[in-house]
């Protein structure tokens, strides 16, 4: 909603401003040319004083003799100059003869005698007394008190003001010419807006006022297709600041993305770092406990041999050797685990898998009471995968089993039965521990959840992620006692294409 | 005289190899697979010097060691572990051992370890035999003789004794003799230190 309004604000906004413009470049429009006007208009007046000048000389030469002089010159100038309707030399004695080019007016020639009656010198304006917008300009001739005619020109104002400017024609633009005394000879008196110039005409003689206005309507100054361009440049702009935003939105993302990656990485580095802290921390203490064994064997040899008691000295040598091999052993399995390898994938038999792994660890099992019962089925159950991987996802479950019914003060025993179910090798991994905490039951394959002091929480996400990697699924199953895991895998190809 | 060195670790490599070793310098060992099976035994062994595993499934060494402290057997136990973990080093020296030693382990500092142990061991036993001998001594002296060696104990003078049980003060002086006799002493002192002994006895 405060979007919607704040565009309706632009948009008026802008709109305001292109009015205020449009308006403004009109008024300017009309001010350049009002001024173009009233220089031609004010051009052309100060002819009219030069006409009177020449047609006063000829009449006080001898109008008299010439009357046709001063006919061919009035009828000349007429003709050149067409706004000039009429010229008129009115003898002030009543006795000389009345000349008169273009108008045919009996009150004229009062009018004419009036405004010589009251004319000081300079000459005097009149409203031309008919409907034709036009003026008298009367002169007296001689210019003095001594005057023996009226000279007067009949000068249409609406020709004064004509002009090869198509400006004028339009309907919006409004124009008015007055004479000094304010006698509106064109345009219509009250008739549309306020005039926007006024100025008198810059002549000596005749400074008629010259006012000019110019009607806007909303589509003048707001015309349709500007407004249309200004509201597609705020619909573009707008656009474009959306589009900046979502850039902007999406250099975060990639900022936020590319910094979660180097959590990740970071995160992935610990947890190599971990898992071989740990497997360092259980390698030592497995090969603590035969060196321990080894050099109290060596001690106690050396104080047999000192008593020469040789035969024991050699069942002692036995049991170094026989240390010995077991830190051997427990150094080639981690040379096996950690060497960077190759996935290796095949098809191996599953129950030579379960059978390493039991051998492994027996001794542990052993040494915790803890039965160990292992069921394999006789026919191979053959699997593609890699066989050290699930070799360790098998190491894995039974050690865990084995760690949890340590921790158990009934029974002890880890469960393994293999087994083919249709399609898919099963191998079921029991114990009779104290069972999985529900807190972490949802997040058992999760890294680095553990319920161990010392446990990385690696071991299972691991075993998941290798089971996966074989094509199947480790899965936890609800149980009344202890935990029970399953794995499941797809059969070798060769094997089902076989039963097939 | 040498007591007994039990050996509590659940790796039968490193039981056997570490009985063998302390066979050859003429130490006798009893081994324990587990902590269950030296509880099971405890009640009928004599007291002796232990060596625990610290890393143990079901009960580590430092819970046995725990649980030993609880039920009032206190003796000298030498700790022994595969890491060389500072947090249960410090648990097992808090929960009273006199040595822990880092597998593997070198003999002469397992051996100096049990005979601290045993150095412990018979200076508790000492201390037991003097206990025992003081409460015969005592068992001979009368109750009337026993008050006044109280009193005395307390440091009062005889004339002080004499007020207090209402007797005459040469009365008190034959009593004093008849202690004197008994425990072989007649420094008020060691008659106080006697009695002191007697009297934090269980």
């Amino acid at each position: 909603m405060a979007r919607v309004i704040a565009w309706a604000l632009i948009c008026g906004l802008a709109l305001a401003v292109l009015a205020g413009f449009e308006r403004s470049t009109r008024l300017a429009d009309l001010t350049a040319q009002s001024e173009r006007l009233h220089a031609v208009a004010s051009q052309r007046v100060d002819q009219h004083d030069a006409h009177l000048t020449a047609l006063s000389a000829i009449a006080v030469a001898g109008v008299e003799q010439r009357p046709d002089l001063f006919r061919d010159v009035a009828a000349a100038i007429m003709q050149f100059y067409p706004r000039i309707i009429g010229i008129s030399l009115v003898p002030l004695d009543g006795e000389s003869s009345l000349l008169e080019i273009g108008i045919n007016e009996a009150e004229i020639t009062d009018v004419i005698r009036a405004a010589v009656n009251r004319s000081t010198g300079t000459p005097v304006l009149v409203r031309y007394p008919s409907d034709r917008p036009a003026y008298l300009i009367v002169k007296r001739s001689p210019n003095s008190d001594a005057a023996r005619y009226g000279l007067a020109l009949v000068i249409d104002a609406a020709a004064l003001l004509n002009g090869d400017s198509a400006y004028w024609t339009q309907a919006e633009a409004s124009r008015w010419l007055a004479l000094p005394d304010q006698t509106l000879l064109v345009g219509v008196d009250s008739d549309g807006p306020a005039p926007h110039f006024v100025r008198a005409l810059s002549s000596g003689t005749q400074p008629l006022e010259l006012k000019t206005a110019i009607r806007m309507t909303v589509s003048d100054v707001l015309p349709p297709g500007r407004v249309a361009i200004v509201l597609a440049l705020i619909a573009l702009g707008a656009l474009a600041l959306r589009a900046i935003g979502r850039q902007r939105a999406k250099v975060r993302a990639a900022e936020a993305r590319v910094e979660l990656s180097g959590l990740e990485t970071r995160l992935s580095h610990a947890s190599r770092v971990n898992a071989l802290g740990e497997m360092a921390s259980g390698m030592a203490h497995e090969l603590t406990q035969p060196l321990t064994a080894i050099l109290a064997q060596a001690q106690a040899a050396r104080h047999l041999a000192a008593r020469g008691d040789t035969e024991r000295v050699a069942a002692v040598l036995d049991d170094v050797v026989g240390q010995t091999r077991r830190a051997s052993e427990i150094l080639a399995r981690l040379r096996t685990w950690t060497r960077p390898r190759e996935r290796n994938a095949e098809a191996i038999d599953l129950r030579e898998c379960v059978r390493v792994a039991e051998t492994l660890l027996a001794g542990q099992a052993a040494e915790l009471g803890a039965l160990l019962d292992v069921a394999v089925p006789s026919a191979p159950l053959s699997v593609e995968g890699d066989r050290v991987e699930l070799e360790q996802v098998l190491f894995n479950l039974m050690r865990n089993a084995l760690d949890a019914v340590a921790e158990s003060t009934g029974a002890r025993k880890v469960g393994v039965a293999a087994f083919l179910d249709g399609d898919t090798a099963v191998i079921d991994v029991s114990d009779t521990g104290p069972g999985i905490r529900p807190d972490i039951r949802g997040r058992l394959f999760t890294p680095f959840v553990t319920t161990r002091e010392h446990g990385t929480g690696l071991g299972l996400a691991l075993s998941h992620r290798l089971v996966e990697r074989a094509g199947g699924d480790l899965t936890v199953v609800e149980t009344r006692e202890g935990a029970r895991f399953l794995i499941s895998l797809p059969l070798a190809r060769t094997v089902r294409e076989a039963a097939e | 005289m040498t007591a007994p060195v039990y050996l509590v670790d659940d790796d039968a490599a490193v039981r056997d190899a570490l009985s063998l070793l302390l066979s050859t310098v003429g130490i006798d060992v009893m081994a324990f697979p587990g902590a269950e099976d030296f509880l099971s035994a405890l009640p009928k062994l004599d007291p002796g010097c232990l060596i625990l595993d610290i890393r143990m499934p079901a009960i580590s060494g430092l819970k046995l060691q725990e649980r030993l402290t609880a039920s009032g057997v206190s003796w000298p136990t030498v700790v022994i572990s595969g890491h060389g973990d500072i947090e249960a080093c410090r648990k097992a020296f808090r929960n009273g051992a006199i040595d822990f030693l880092s597998k593997p382990i070198d003999e002469q500092d397992l051996i100096d370890a049990i005979q601290k142990g045993q150095a412990v061991l018979g200076r508790a036993a000492e201390a037991d035999a003097e206990r025992v001998e003081t409460m015969a001594l005592m068992a001979g002296l009368t109750p009337r003789e026993r008050e006044v060696l109280s009193l005395v104990a307390r440091g009062f003078a005889t004339r002080d004794i004499a007020v207090a049980l209402d007797v005459s003060p040469r009365t008190v002086e034959s009593h004093r003799a008849a202690i004197g006799a008994k425990l072989g002493t007649t420094s008020p002192a060691e008659m106080t230190r006697l009695w002191i002994e007697a009297e934090s006895a269980p």
